[in-house]
């Protein structure tokens, strides 16, 4: 990972050409104020405060500081914390990020990303939890401190997967693909009782786990029961989220790529040795009615699947939405619209809509025809 | 000495000052931040690992307070500039491109860009200074008087070097700490969408090849069947799970069905009844293990490919 030059140098950056006419106009003012001589160097925001410092000085020898000066600092030095931990936050969370790139399976990745998260963040449960068939199932959890309570929930969690109900939250932010925190779970409607009780959520935040076009999952986090979260936390959430799927998907492609070179290999050395056994068995009388030997099994679907070549963006930028062109690209994969709903975590009613609207646009008469002019315009021939 | 009402009345006015000019640090940071992010995110859209490495210059370019971005390539031989854009002199861009081009920025002891990219980081290089390590052919072209340099980072490897200056004015804004982490953000990110829109290419190049292999087979199983004489195989079509062949009358319905006519319209071009075309649909249906009519043109596409016609 590359370390940037001075990253927390906040205050370090010159200002604009009005701020800083300013900044010379009131330091000036200040120094002549003080009896001090003219400062030849320009002025910068260190000599702003050596003025505040003298100018304070000064006014606390003579007589009480009044209350407003005194609430003035506070509030400053309250912002001054907020933008320092703000950036800090987020630079934290990238550099967990950063760690947990180095993990090479897809799968190891997504077990560790709970304990990733709260190492990186001031957060302290975490769930991952997979969006299969509009359910969401959890995958991993860690509690800080790698609490026993870890294992036990986590059960709990996977015998109840939740229903991706229109009204749920969670189905709300992978459809909108943002990040959320929920203040009042314990009595939100749109919160999965379940889930809640089991988590004692007061707070939590939450953050959809998109890859590509996909929906894959969602990430919870909190601070443990009762305790409030902010909208920092959410934003941290989320740069974890974007993270971490972008890491996850380059694990995938790369898997799926050495995957498919074992399978060849192990395919071609499959018909080398057959093709020898064939062609160099010597004819006996008792050769003759031999069976066909079938080539090894290729690997189960899932292993490989998820991984979509997306080149038709570039097809079809300009004609259709992002929107549609998911909707195609799964009614093209034979999907019907309840499973195109399931993956998109959209209505069925918004499937047909969005079906409607490409068939217009491909000037195509129905589904057999626009998933026709999809195939061909990919490449693929088509019957 | 000043009077006390006038010392606090300056007090407050300083401390006024003060707020502001950190919240418009914050704003500057922030909205930098996100600048970038949004970069990174049409990046991701752009697809072709060619076309991201062309567009990333003018991207960051767009994005950023930078003047002038140069994206080159990091090989044995040196550096090779790719992109090069230019807010004011997109001419001038292009000229120093071609002359960069030809030939490798040698990556050598103790340029700076030699540094960064054996131990990747960010650093701001004053090409003006007496003693600077800046690369010399790469200023001498260009011309940069200030600028930065981080290194592009793919799984631990330095693939490219990432220059950007505050523009051709010279004498102009002196580049902060701010720009160093611009670029090292934008860097990041750019090497991410690269490498996933990489890896995304070769797997499609890997499925691409691989059916021309299936193609180069099943010509060479159409040879054989010839040569065994007796029956020409069946028309053909996939079958994937081991399935029945579709017939020749099937295939023609499929195809009809693949440009989107109805039965009736089908039964009028076969010149048949349509009830005979349901019949013929709902084999091809079951014979592909499809669901919908539009399931059965994926699925002959997919499967079928090295099938004739």
């Amino acid at each position: 990972m590359s370390a940037p030059a001075a990253r927390s140098q906040i205050l370090a950056v010159p200002l604009d050409g009005r701020l800083q006419r300013r900044l010379e106009v009131a330091v000036a003012g200040a120094r002549e104020l003080l009896g001090l001589p003219e400062e030849p160097a320009p002025a910068d925001l260190a000599q702003l405060r050596a003025m505040i410092g003298a100018l304070r000085e000064q006014l606390a020898a003579e007589q009480p500081v009044l209350a407003a000066i005194e609430e003035q600092e506070a509030v400053l030095e309250r912002l001054r914390q907020r933008f320092e931990a703000r950036f800090e936050a987020l630079e934290r969370v990238q550099a967990a990020i950063g760690l947990l790139r180095e993990v090479t399976s897809p799968r190891q990745m997504l077990a560790r990303a709970p304990a990733a998260l709260c190492a990186g963040s001031s957060f302290e449960r975490a769930i991952v939890s997979l969006v299969r068939g509009g359910r969401m199932i959890a995958e991993a959890v860690h509690f800080a401190g790698s609490s026993p309570a870890e294992a036990s929930v986590l059960a709990q969690l996977r015998a109840n997967p939740v229903r991706l109900e229109h009204t749920l939250i969670e189905t709300e932010l992978l459809r909108r693909r943002r990040a959320t925190i929920v203040l009042d779970a314990d009595v939100h409607p749109r919160v999965d009782r379940a889930t809640a009780q089991l988590m004692g959520w007061r707070s939590y935040a939450a953050a959809p786990l998109v890859v590509g076009s996909q929906v894959e999952g969602v990430i919870h986090a909190d601070r443990g029961p009762g305790r409030p979260l902010d909208v920092l936390d959410r934003d941290v959430l989320w740069e974890f989220a974007t993270g971490l799927t972008q890491a996850y998907e380059s694990s995938t492609l790369r898997r799926t790529l050495r995957d498919e070179r074992d399978q060849m290999r192990e395919f071609l050395e499959w018909l080398r040795v057959r093709s020898s056994e064939l062609t160099d068995a010597a004819v006996t009388l008792s050769a003759g009615g031999h069976a066909p030997v079938a080539p090894p099994a290729p690997l189960p679907e899932s292993a490989t699947a998820g991984t979509s070549a997306r080149d038709d963006r570039v097809v079809f930028e300009g004609l259709l939405t992002r929107r549609e062109l998911d909707v195609l690209r799964l009614m093209a994969e034979g999907a019907t619209n309840r499973q195109v709903a399931d993956a998109l975590v959209i209505s069925s009613g918004t499937v047909k809509f969005h079906a409607g609207s490409i068939l217009r646009k491909l000037h195509a008469a129905n589904r057999a025809e626009a998933v026709t002019r999809y195939l061909r315009l990919m490449g693929m021939r088509v019957p | 000495m000043a009077d006390a009402a006038t010392v606090q009345r300056t007090l407050v006015e300083l401390l006024a000052l003060e707020r502001e000019i950190v919240e418009a640090d914050y704003v500057r940071r922030s909205d930098a931040r996100e600048r970038v992010a949004d970069a990174i995110r049409r990046l991701g859209e752009v697809g072709s690992p060619q076309g991201i490495l062309e567009r990333a210059a003018e991207e960051l370019g767009t994005s950023s307070e930078f003047g002038r971005v140069l994206i080159g390539e990091v090989r044995a031989d040196g550096l090779h500039a790719r992109a090069l854009w230019s807010e004011s002199d997109s001419e001038g861009a292009a000229a120093a491109l071609d002359e960069l081009r030809p030939a490798p920025v040698p990556l050598e002891y103790p340029t700076i860009e030699d540094e960064v990219a054996r131990r990747p980081r960010t650093e701001i290089v004053d090409a003006r200074a007496a003693r600077s390590r800046a690369a010399r052919r790469l200023s001498d072209v260009l011309g940069w008087e200030e600028y930065v340099v981080t290194a592009l980072v793919v799984q631990g490897h330095t693939v490219g070097l990432l220059h950007a200056d505050a523009g051709p004015v010279s004498g102009g804004r002196p580049l902060d700490p701010l720009d160093a982490e611009v670029a090292s953000r934008y860097a990041e990110g750019l090497t991410g969408v690269f490498e996933r829109a990489v890896l995304r290419e070769m797997l499609q190049l890997h499925h691409h090849e691989l059916r021309s292999g299936v193609e180069w087979m099943s010509a060479r199983l159409g040879q054989l069947a010839g040569d065994g004489a007796s029956a020409s195989a069946p028309a053909g079509g996939p079958d994937p799970d081991g399935g029945e062949a579709l017939t020749a009358r099937e295939l023609d319905v499929l195809r009809l069905l693949a440009r989107g006519q109805t039965n009736l319209e089908i039964a009028h071009a076969l010149v048949v009844r349509e009830g005979t075309v349901k019949y013929h649909v709902k084999n091809i249906l079951r014979k592909l293990g499809a669901t919908s009519r539009a399931d059965a043109v994926s699925r002959y596409a997919r499967g079928g490919q090295g099938m004739p016609r």
